[in-house]
């Protein structure tokens, strides 16, 4: 069965998809949700340099983020995140669950 | 209902303007010109409110309409030929964003060798693009199915586009019925549907991963299935208001106790009606379906209507290289396993050559003369 979805793929405000050209790319975008965990070497594997210390805290710059997931993948504490809501809701899929 | 002598590029763009066109933008280009010039002439003296926005290419000039329909705007162009290829690729953005986007297209051969005459090579090349396409025999057709393409359009927000062939339709006058403002009006009301809204902002086409890519492209096709509901419906509602029949998906023509048939679409199947009445009072036991709509295809339309023929001469006025005739294939497709009819496809008709009676009696022969090789395919004229 197809998922539901929005009649027109779009990103709406408060996605943050409509801070810069750049984040529109974007499907999910990262969340530092356990700082402690983060591996600091995580800001090498990003491509776009969107990863940024931040008084000895890893941060990301959502106005550069392509949402490619990389940095999820390589450090524990990063959870890739949807991105935007459509009009018909996340999609049916839960925050967090990839 | 008042009767006017009016080309096929006239008749496109009265039915625009019926339909109360308020964006077009386009591309000058041979044969669709004479429906723009229409359209603006209509804007210049006030008789339609609509923007009319000059774009410096065909691809620029359905970005444009592209985006007065994500604005909620009823837009419209026209085009043909090597202006729908370079439109190619806003097309399947219109289809993806499901714009319900109405366009004609003045059929036109494909470049090279270069030709300005007809063909239907430009419409077949956009048959993946998630468009409906509905072919048009003659002006009223054009006429018609004008007006009916932005109803199709807005229920199933799709787009549609309006074939009609280059000069043989474009630039020839025929008596169209004209239907009144008012009653097309009350036949189409205006369903505005933005996206775009200054002050409620949201990107539009944002990169979809692949765990929503494949259920949009699901959803895409649902409705062009659900199409096959609905043009018939639309075309009912049309005869109700207008008294005159579009036949929803096809026409059968002197389909009674058929042993062979021609299918076709397009202004052909004019000349194909004056051979099947020749033939007919000569005791040849032949009928016609008229296709209308080949966007989505109506296999089960057809099949149902041609399941007892002997032989199908499918005349095809394009040709898939490698392949075969588009029209001919999909019918084999559609027919696979379920029929020991022989299925002709005879290409014919390419970059103008001519189309007339007597090539689609050879058509209509080859087919009867080829019943050793079932899926065959034929050069009518060469």
């Amino acid at each position: 069965m197809a998922k539901e979805l929005p009649i027109v793929p779009t990103a709406t405000p408060g996605s943050l998809a409509e801070i810069s050209a750049a984040s529109s790319w974007r499907e999910y975008r990262p969340e530092i949700q356990e700082p402690g965990k983060v591996n600091p070497k995580v800001l090498f594997f990003c491509p776009e340099g969107a990863l940024f210390h931040e008084e000895g805290i890893i941060a990301v710059d959502l106005s550069v983020c392509k949402g490619c997931g990389i940095c999820a993948v390589e450090s524990d504490g990063i959870v890739m995140v949807p991105e935007y809501t459509g009009v018909l809701g996340i999609f049916g899929v839960k925050e967090g669950s990839k | 209902m008042s009767k006017v002598l009016m080309t096929g590029s006239e008749a496109a763009a009265l039915g625009a303007k019926l339909s109360k066109i308020e964006v077009l933008s386009y591309y000058p280009i041979t044969p669709a010109f004479p429906a723009m010039e229409r359209l603006s002439k209509y804007i210049e003296d006030g008789e339609l409110n609509c923007k009319f926005i000059r774009a410096e290419s065909d691809h620029s000039a359905l970005a444009a309409v592209l985006g007065a329909s994500l604005a909620g705007a009823r837009s419209y162009t026209v085009t043909n030929s090597q202006g729908l290829l370079y439109m190619t690729e806003v097309a399947y953005h219109v289809a993806g964003l499901r714009q319900s986007v109405v366009m004609g297209v003045a059929n036109r051969a494909l470049s090279a060798p270069h030709s300005r005459f007809p063909e239907h090579g430009d419409a077949v090349s956009q048959g993946a693009n998630g468009w409906i396409q509905i072919f048009s025999e003659n002006n009223q057709d054009i006429l018609d199915n004008t007006i009916q393409a932005f109803r199709i359009a807005e229920e199933l927000r799709t787009p549609v586009m309006v074939n009609y062939e280059g000069y043989i339709q474009s630039h020839t006058q025929e008596e169209v019925e004209a239907p009144s403002a008012e009653k097309v009006a009350a036949f189409l009301p205006l369903k505005r549907m933005p996206v775009m809204d200054i002050n409620n902002p949201q990107g539009v086409n944002t990169v979809t991963s692949p765990d929503f890519y494949m259920d949009y492209k699901f959803r895409q096709n649902e409705a062009l299935e659900k199409a096959l509901t609905v043009i018939p419906q639309v075309s009912e509602d049309y005869k109700k208001e207008f008294g005159r029949d579009s036949r929803g998906l096809l026409e059968a023509y002197r389909m009674e106790d058929v042993e062979h048939a021609i299918v076709a679409m397009g202004s052909i199947v004019s000349t194909a009606r004056l051979l099947v009445d020749n033939l007919r009072s000569q005791g040849k036991k032949i009928g016609l379906v008229k296709l209308r709509v080949w966007r989505p295809f109506p296999g089960k339309e057809l099949y149902e209507n041609l399941k007892n023929v002997k032989y199908v001469t499918v005349l095809d006025k394009n040709i898939v290289f490698g392949v075969g005739g588009a029209l001919a294939t999909d019918i084999k497709a559609a027919f696979y396993g379920r029929t020991e009819m022989v299925i002709n496809s005879c290409i014919i008709g390419l970059g103008g050559a001519k189309s007339g009676v007597a090539e689609i009696k050879q058509a209509v022969d080859s087919t009867e003369d080829c019943s050793e090789s079932k899926n065959s395919s034929v050069w009518i004229g060469l």
